[in-house]
């Protein structure tokens, strides 16, 4: 087999034979020139350089030399593929490029990442600021216990001083009136009385570190020296003491008062600091794995551009509308609208069929059965508008069996290989030729293996958008497909495919959820009510953490809604605790409270919507 | 604020995403911040303020009369009513049933201060568009086939394009070149696939056989690509050559207009597929297709026409796929001679983003216009 492009020409013959060197070296020479980006691989150097060389030569030679390239290559297969395929990848890379700096998908998209890393950044610096101030105020509460111990000692001194003067004041007096013979009492009494005042001298001495025989003048020594000890202390202390909190204080006694709660509010601090530092770890991490989702986001566009770029970009990026087009004003400024559009609306070759039907289909939907039968059998119409007429007729159970049988068979035939007209044609048949139908015979068919691998394809079909749940009627149907779609795709999804839905079918869906448990967040996100995990409150709890926001806003717009957060509350034994710190005003504690619950979203109250949800769940709280 | 939340989310729950999404996100966080600087406001009472507008359906006669009682600077309560109205709700006003900027324009306030509040907003919903995107893309790897798509993509170059190149809708072009696109790209082998499910077609073009070395051919796909071969080499061929072909060869002129049309999409096929990437070369990348696809302004400019009543030369104002514009030079009759449609154009330049695929066409054709 030939490389690549140059196929066709073998089986052209003739002429075209010269196309298979040319070919393989213009391939080649855009991969080292309009293409070229990073290192290449030895086997590819090796092609090109056999391919550079060639060119160089003369005309007459140059198809020998490039048969002679294209079989050398040849026989080192798996070096060419690779090398084949080298350009294609790298013309895959290019494309994604130029999309993204031509701005199809916005040209604000990588300018954007650039401006969340450097946002991160800056969160980074500011935990990494708080780091240092929580060990500055550490540092500070460290000091304020050692002061507080000094205090003590200080004061310790102070007191064993005092009470050495008062010790040596009392003894003295007593000696001279025993001696001036001025004493109360008898002189026995005295003498006793002096010789207790003598004891309580000597303790007073050995408590402040004199000998208990020491003299007079020692003793006196030692109280100036402590007294002036202990006023160069408090001096330093109060300084200290001022140095840290920033207060004024006159004394030791001052301190004294102040010093445990200053403690008691570095330990807040320190408490508050650790828990803005864990709460800015969270964040960062967040905007890390937004940022990471991103990019995966931006890669996964690059690879799949070619299908965004072509026709569909407008159905799955949109752009630009007039005002006036949505809300009937006139302001002549568009805006972008949010697309929720279906794998359908890619421009893949497998859609196309599908596509053109689906779009041929709303077109007539609502013509009546005569114009279709026309169009069923007017050959001048397209297949895609004969079979969309058709599958309508189909849908509406205005064709006869024997009709309905031929006419799918047809359609079988034509479309034979593409399995979503075949998804399409079942779905059409599904409410009235049941029969008819593979997939949804199966899907009744009782056998378990049957009707489950019938249950994935079907579902596949709602997801790709080629079978429509409102061209499911019977509740039979229904009670089979809706539990696995509810497995399948996220509840958001599935409210957004059950509010496009007619009230009659919305109450079929809901009776066809069971207890499963997607079948039960489906159910809560629809109705915006924890109510249907019934007493299950770790289930309520799990849902809790992976709700959005849309569905906290769903949960907290309705009294039924906050009734069923405040029984989940009640149920987890938190109500009471969350009600006290309400009517303490302790709103910041309530939000925390949430927030250790909701991991998919954290609330704060700078957000308007947040804030919403929060007031909204805490005045009820609060009412009942 | 009792049941004001309430009522606040169950409005704005009734009204388009758009609006939850806008509110909800940090951008307007930001500009809450900002406002409630600026204008000393606690944020708070901006917040209840703004559940109020809300709440009374966006009645702007409440609007300031509650700004009068909150606002401790009445002087600024116009210029307030103007940043409330221009940062937080212009954004979103093709959303809400109420016309924000006639009313900035009461309050003497400038529209144009608030196009970059309306430019994060579209920042905002492309985002979101984009993370669409990106959880649709996951789908589609989970379950994408790239065998069977390959097939599929094989079945309509050997079996079923003649429809497809026939039709006035260019989806069908455009669907098969993605999937054409992404296969060649990221499949190995699928080039030979798809250049010998071409080479294969037996579709007809005309109902007259073809000579092909002195023998009578049908005139199937297969054989009229042999044809241009016989005629033109197997080499690498301008469109000149292939205009030349298409203009002077006997065979080819006995064909319908519209066969001919088909026939000259017959051969860029083979041009692009068989010379692939070099095919390409030059283009844009994004531009890349490898079956020629009718670019859709037409369309949008006869709908625009209508609306201004302006009677523009249609064949002047046709537009050729790129992959044309590349190879044929020159152009030539492509100047517009009324002033009306110069303006007309220009008119319609204003009507779109600047990065928006309409614009870029529009702008293509300005540009050859003054050639």
């Amino acid at each position: 087999m030939l490389l690549g492009g140059l196929m066709i020409a073998q089986e052209m013959g003739g002429m075209a034979g010269k196309v298979a060197g040319k070919g393989m070296a213009k391939l080649q020479a855009m991969g080292s020139g309009a293409l070229k980006t990073g290192k290449r691989v030895t086997g590819i150097e090796r092609a090109e350089n056999a391919i550079k060389s060639y060119k160089q030569q003369k005309e007459s030679k140059r198809q020998d030399l490039a048969q002679r390239d294209a079989g050398s290559l040849l026989k080192a297969e798996g070096k060419t593929k690779k090398a084949v395929a080298y350009i294609p990848q790298k013309a895959g890379s290019a494309m994604g490029n130029l999309v993204r700096s031509t701005g199809v998908f916005g040209s604000g998209t990588d300018k954007r990442m650039k401006e969340q890393e450097a946002e991160i950044k800056k969160k980074e610096q500011g935990r990494d600021f708080l780091k240092e101030n929580i060990g500055g105020v550490q540092g500070d509460k460290d000091k304020l216990v050692r002061l507080e111990g000094e205090v003590k000692m200080v004061e310790d001194l102070k007191n064993k001083t005092d009470n050495l003067e008062s010790a040596q004041t009392n003894y003295k007096n007593l000696e001279r009136d025993i001696y001036n013979g001025t004493h109360s009492g008898t002189k026995e009494e005295a003498e006793e009385r002096l010789n207790v005042l003598g004891q309580n001298l000597e303790r007073a001495k050995v408590a402040v570190g004199l000998e208990k025989n020491a003299t007079d003048d020692e003793t006196l020594e030692k109280i100036t020296e402590n007294k002036s000890d202990i006023q160069e202390k408090e001096t330093s202390l109060v300084g200290d003491y001022s140095g840290i909190t920033g207060k004024n204080v006159s004394g030791l006694a001052d301190i004294k008062s102040n010093i445990g709660q200053d403690i008691t509010a570095k330990d807040d601090e320190l408490t508050s600091i650790s828990g803005e530092i864990e709460s800015q770890e969270v964040d960062i991490e967040k905007d890390y794995k937004d940022l990471d989702k991103k990019r995966k986001r931006s890669e996964k566009v690059n690879k799949w551009s070619s299908v965004i770029t072509g026709g569909a970009i407008g159905a799955i990026i949109g752009g630009g509308i007039p005002g006036a087009l949505i809300g009937g004003v006139a302001g002549g400024v568009g805006r972008k609208r949010l697309k929720h559009a279906g794998e359908g609306a890619l421009d893949l070759a497998s859609n196309h069929n599908s596509s053109q039907i689906g779009k041929y289909k709303d077109k007539i939907k609502d013509e009546k059965d005569e114009k279709l039968r026309e169009n069923m059998n007017n050959y001048s119409l397209s297949g895609h508008e004969r079979t969309a007429a058709t599958m309508v007729l189909m849908e509406r159970g205005e064709l006869s069996s024997g009709e309905a049988k031929t006419k799918s068979d047809q359609i079988r035939d034509t479309y034979k290989n593409d399995s979503k007209v075949m998804s399409q044609l079942d779905g059409a048949l599904n409410n009235n030729y049941q029969n008819m139908t593979q997939v949804f015979s199966d899907l009744h068919s009782g056998e378990p293996e049957k009707s489950a691998k019938a249950e994935d394809k079907i579902v596949k079909g709602i997801v790709s958008g080629t079978i429509k749940v409102d061209g499911i009627n019977d509740q039979a149907s229904l009670d089979l497909i809706m539990p696995k779609l509810a497995g399948t795709i996220t509840p958001k999804n599935f409210k957004n495919i059950y509010d496009n839905q007619t009230v009659e079918k919305r109450g079929k869906i809901k009776s066809s959820l069971n207890k499963t448990n997607s079948s039960l967040h489906v159910l809560a996100s629809i109705d915006g009510d924890l109510g249907h995990f019934g007493a299950d409150s770790a289930a309520k709890t799990k849902y809790l953490e992976g709700a959005g926001l849309d569905q906290f806003s769903d949960l907290s717009s309705s009294v039924k809604g906050l009734e069923s957060i405040k029984n989940w509350l009640n149920e987890t034994g938190k109500l009471t605790k969350i009600q006290n710190m309400l009517n303490q005003g302790k709103t910041d504690a309530v939000l925390k409270e949430l927030n250790n619950v909701t991991k998919n979203i954290q609330f704060n109250k700078q957000n308007n919507i947040h804030r919403g949800i929060v007031t909204s769940i805490e005045n009820y709280l609060k009412r009942t | 604020m009792e049941n004001k939340s309430l009522q606040f989310l169950q409005k704005i729950n009734s009204l388009p995403e758009e609006v939850f999404v806008y509110f909800s996100s940090n951008y307007n966080s930001l500009v809450c911040d900002e406002i409630s600087e600026e204008y000393k406001i606690e944020r708070e009472t901006l917040d209840e303020i703004i559940y109020d507008f809300f709440i009374a359906n966006f009645d702007i006669d409440l609007l300031s009369k509650e700004i009068n009682t909150k606002l401790k600077d009445k002087k600024s309560s116009s210029n307030f009513i103007n940043d409330f109205l221009g940062k937080l709700f212009l954004p979103v006003e093709p959303f809400i049933n109420i016309e924000i900027e006639k009313n900035i324009k009461k309050y003497g306030g400038d529209i144009k201060k608030y196009n970059k509040n309306i430019q994060d907003f579209d920042s905002l919903i492309e985002e979101k568009n984009l993370d669409n995107l990106g959880d649709l893309l996951i789908d589609l790897e989970e379950n994408f086939d790239e065998n069977e798509e390959e097939g599929v993509v094989s079945n309509f170059l050997e079996k079923n394009l003649l429809e497809i190149l026939k039709d006035d809708d260019p989806s069908g072009s455009q669907r098969i070149n993605g999937s054409l696109v992404y296969l060649l790209k990221n499949k190995k082998g699928s080039l030979d696939k798809f250049t010998k499910a071409f080479s294969l077609n037996q579709e007809l073009i005309g109902s007259q056989k073809i000579s092909i070395n002195n023998k009578n051919q049908d005139p199937s796909v297969s054989n009229w690509i042999k044809h241009f071969i016989k005629a033109n080499g197997s080499e690498m061929f301008s469109t000149i050559a292939l205009a030349k072909y298409l203009t002077s060869d006997k065979e080819v002129l006995s064909l319908k207009d519209d066969e001919r049309k088909v026939l000259r999409k017959i051969i860029k096929i083979y041009r692009n597929l068989s010379f692939f990437p070099e095919s390409m070369e030059g283009l844009p990348v994004e531009s890349w297709e490898i079956i020629p696809v009718d670019k859709d302004l037409e369309k949008v400019i006869e709908k625009e026409r209508e609306k201004f009543s302006l009677s523009v030369d249609k064949k002047k104002l046709a537009v050729e796929d790129q992959v044309e514009t590349k190879n044929i030079s020159p152009r030539g009759s492509k100047k517009i001679d009324s002033d009306d449609s110069w303006q007309f154009l220009q008119g319609m330049l204003k009507k779109y983003p600047e990065k928006s695929l309409e614009y870029k066409a529009i702008e293509d054709e300005i540009a050859k216009m003054k050639k």
